[in-house]
């Protein structure tokens, strides 16, 4: 019962009793009047009784004057008569105005005034009359027996009366008694209960005093050597007038400057208004706020979780404060919803990707936009929908999805290409992960399912599919070709050459010079074409050869193939010189081919070069470490640079450097097949460098 | 007679012309049999059809085998001489216009004892044949001839 309810109430019984002893006061009073009134009308009653008793006593005393049997000493009958007779007539008079309200005893009285006024007028004429004694004396009886009649009717007129109001008055009585003790009674039982009232509210004030007192207590006792920072601040003023050591230690505040602070003090700027507004609004019950924004010494802010209770503290209006510091859980709490921010962000960027969860039954739960644009539902009309709808017809008759989900339950993760259909019907080749989603407890949450729309790659797989067997198919005729050349192209020019030696041989002395050069020139023709079918034959073989990728010492291979050249040729003076240590990755006999050609070409190039020279070597450039054979021989033209790799391609006159042109040709397939690349730099007279990279 | 009989198997006359005209050059004046096809090899050397009757006792001192042939190609046929006795140690030497890799591994794989690519250019053929001659016709010791004891 809080303290203004407990006034009111108070007020409202302390009122009630008073207005009813008031009233009851009031009753009491008119009662009193209203007695008074009636004894009034007793003493009414008595003085009418008595004025007729009056009149009738002086009726009888004229009478007795008259007859005169009654004698007094200085008066005659007469004169005695005439005395009474004046008596009665004020009697009749003063009973007039007794009864001047009632019309019925006025005209009682109108007939008792003609009853004595016939009696004197009896009594007087008797003298004048000469009618005898005895009947002056009936009539008289007679006239006074009427008077007395009359009287007595009005006595019992008047006592009636007296008797009806006495009997109202009595009816009164009875209610204004029963109105007085009822209305005693209710501002009787009223008092008590507010005095009730009044002792409890008593002795309850005094518990919430004592209690305040020993929670004061306890709270001295537990403030020092609580492991949660603590203060107590005056609730007006708002100064801080107590603090606990873990609040010292906490915020890095002595106790001294503590003491000199109010709660303002240890927040930010910007936030005092706030302070300001909750502290005033501060109830009486303990209550939790925050997290708030602390200032520690140090200027670090720090998040806080305040629940302050109110108390009196020496005597005055306090709260004591427990500071919950709840920075890390709400630093947490902002990672985590930067980083569902982050996802959430990430998730609906995502384009190329249909991201979706779906419940353990297959509806959809979510949708993001890369769903949208590659499924084309919006996320409202999808939402809530089976996750069939994306299947063809056919795969929902034989219950695919449903199989599908129960793979990924299985196995966790279920990964299938196929067709999927999109809201506009049309189908798509998509590539789908369906994947359980558990709890930590290993319970099934649901799926997800990220799809991507790949038909674009099916289609240049199929197609990529369909070249490589074309392109396999080609190689194959290719390969059966190069046999047949080899085989049945080399035969003819043998029977060619062959045949011209014979004549050459068995029969010169039938040919003249010109005959024997032609023959010279056939034979010369057939050994050229012998090299390029041999040379083609190479570079068809080495174009399709296998190639295996492995460490090559290509310092050593130079050597070697150097070497070679010099056995080959051991006339010629040639300083070859191949940089040490040098290695890379590739298929040592196409390597080798390469070096081969590349340096038979340099040799062959410095033919006809004083003091020539071969160098292997790498250096740098613009596409990692590149080799390089270098020659200070013919050189060539860089205008035609970009003609020296093409097959059967020739800047030198055969009859200056023999060649079929398909040396750099290979050169070329093989570094391409390594990934590489070649290029060549040279000027005519000064030599060439051919670069590569693998 | 102890000669050393020559089995040629060439099914191009030109090849063959030339080869004969190669031993002749090279003063190789052994007697030369000719098959040219795989089926007249394998009779020849087998005593069969055309050579029914011959004396088996008499083997090739070396066979020169072309590959591409008519009938039964040079592989069917040094497999055949392999699987069978009386040809399976005979030197065989495949003289051939190709120089697959395959080939040589296939020729190699049935058992050739040596693999020569003709050469275009006749001087080099006929030095080929003079070199060819001198190692399996003087040098060479066949293996003995399997006979029934």
């Amino acid at each position: 019962m809080s303290g203004i309810t407990f006034r009111s109430r108070l007020a409202a019984a302390l009122g009630t009793s008073l207005v009813i002893l008031t009233f009851v006061g009031f009753l009491s009073y008119r009662r009193i009047r209203e007695e008074e009134t009636n004894q009034k009308w007793v003493e009414h009653t008595h003085s009418v009784m008595e004025q007729l008793d009056t009149v009738l006593l002086h009726g009888l005393e004229q009478q007795m004057y008259e007859g005169g049997s009654i004698t007094t000493g200085n008066l005659s009958a007469r004169e005695r008569f005439r005395i009474v007779f004046r008596q009665q007539q004020r009697d009749i008079s003063s009973l007039k105005e007794l009864t001047a309200d009632n019309a019925v005893q006025q005209q009682a009285l109108s007939r008792l005034q003609s009853l004595v006024d016939a009696q004197r007028e009896l009594l007087a004429g008797q003298t004048g009359s000469g009618e005898t004694e005895a009947s002056r004396a009936t009539a008289s009886a007679q006239a006074l027996g009427q008077i007395r009649d009359q009287i007595q009717s009005m006595k019992g007129t008047e006592q009636s009366l007296l008797k009806v109001r006495l009997a109202a008055a009595a009816r009164g009585s009875a209610q204004t008694k029963l109105v007085i003790v009822s209305g005693y009674a209710v501002a009787l039982v009223l008092l008590v209960v507010a005095g009730m009232g009044i002792l409890s509210e008593f002795a309850k004030r005094t518990g919430i005093a004592q209690r305040l007192q020993s929670a004061e207590e306890r709270y001295h006792v537990l403030f020092d050597s609580n492991p949660l920072p603590l203060w107590v601040f005056n609730a007006k003023s708002l100064e801080i007038l107590n603090v606990n050591g873990a609040a010292i230690a906490h915020y890095g505040y002595s106790r001294e400057e503590f003491l000199r602070f109010k709660i303002t003090d240890i927040r930010p700027l910007e936030d005092v208004p706030a302070v300001l507004e909750s502290a005033a609004g501060a109830s009486s019950e303990p209550q939790t706020s925050g997290p708030w924004r602390h200032r520690k010494k140090s200027g670090e802010i720090i998040y806080v979780e305040v629940t302050s209770h109110p108390l009196v503290y020496e005597g005055r209006e306090a709260r004591l404060v427990v500071a919950m510091d709840v920075t890390k859980r709400k630093q947490a709490e902002e990672a985590l919803r930067r980083s569902e921010e982050i996802f959430r962000l990430l998730l609906s960027g995502v384009l190329d990707y249909s991201i979706l969860m779906l419940d353990t039954e297959g509806y959809v739960v979510s949708w993001n936009s890369g769903a949208e644009r590659i499924k084309g539902y919006q996320a409202e009309e999808i939402v809530g929908k089976h996750f069939s709808r994306f299947y063809p017809a056919n795969e929902i008759r034989a219950d695919k999805p449903a199989q599908n989900l129960q793979m990924a339950v299985e196995q966790g993760r279920f990964h299938e290409e196929g067709w999927r259909v999109r809201k506009d019907g049309t189908q798509f080749w998509a590539d789908v992960v369906l994947t359980a989603v558990r709890d930590e407890e290993g319970y099934l949450r649901g799926f997800g399912k990220v799809t991507r729309d790949i038909t674009e790659r099916k289609r240049t797989q199929e197609k990529l599919a369909r070249r490589s067997a074309e392109l396999e198919a080609a190689n194959k005729e290719l390969e059966a070709f190069s046999y047949s050349v080899s085989h049945d192209l080399r035969a003819p020019l043998r029977a060619i050459d062959g045949f011209s030696q014979a004549i050459l041989e068995d029969y010169a002395d039938k040919l003249d010079d010109s005959g024997r050069n032609f023959l010279q020139r056939v034979i010369a023709a057939t050994k050229r074409m012998g090299m390029l079918i041999d040379d083609l034959l190479n570079l068809s073989r080495y174009t399709r050869v296998d190639m295996r990728r492995e460490n090559i010492e290509l310092s050593n291979l130079a050597e070697t193939v150097a070497s070679e050249l010099h056995s080959a040729e051991p006339s010629r003076q040639v300083a070859v010189v191949v940089a040490p240590g040098l290695r890379a990755q590739g298929d040592p006999q196409l390597m080798r081919v390469v070096l081969e050609n590349l340096m038979a070409n340099s040799w062959k190039f410095t033919s006809k070069t004083e003091c020539a020279r071969i160098e292997f070597g790498e250096l740098d450039s613009a596409g990692g470490p590149a080799f390089y054979v270098r020659d200070n021989g013919a050189g060539f033209d860089m205008e035609y640079a970009s003609r020296l790799f093409g097959a059967f391609q020739r800047l030198h006159d055969s009859s200056e450097f023999a060649g079929t042109g398909i040396g750099l040709a290979t050169v070329q397939r093989i570094i391409n097949r390594h990934g590489g690349r070649v290029w060549a730099e040279g000027q005519v007279g000064k030599g060439a460098t051919i670069y590569f990279t693998i | 007679m102890d000669e050393k009989v020559i089995l040629l198997v060439e099914d191009n006359p030109d090849d063959e012309q030339l080869t004969l005209r190669a031993l002749k050059k090279n003063n190789i004046r052994n007697e030369v049999v000719v098959a040219r096809d795989g089926v007249a090899a394998l009779d020849y050397l087998h005593g069969v059809g055309e050579h029914a009757g011959r004396d088996l006792n008499f083997m090739p001192q070396v066979v020169l085998l072309d590959l591409k042939l008519p009938k039964i190609d040079g592989f069917e046929v040094l497999k055949r001489m392999r699987a069978d006795d009386r040809t399976k140690l005979l030197p065989v030497v495949i003289l051939t216009t190709s120089n697959e890799e395959q080939d040589r591994l296939k020729g190699y794989g049935l058992g050739a004892n040596s693999f020569i690519r003709k050469p275009v250019e006749f001087d080099r053929f006929i030095e080929a044949v003079r070199q060819l001659g001198l190692y399996w016709l003087v040098l060479n010791e066949k293996a003995p001839p399997v006979r029934s004891v």
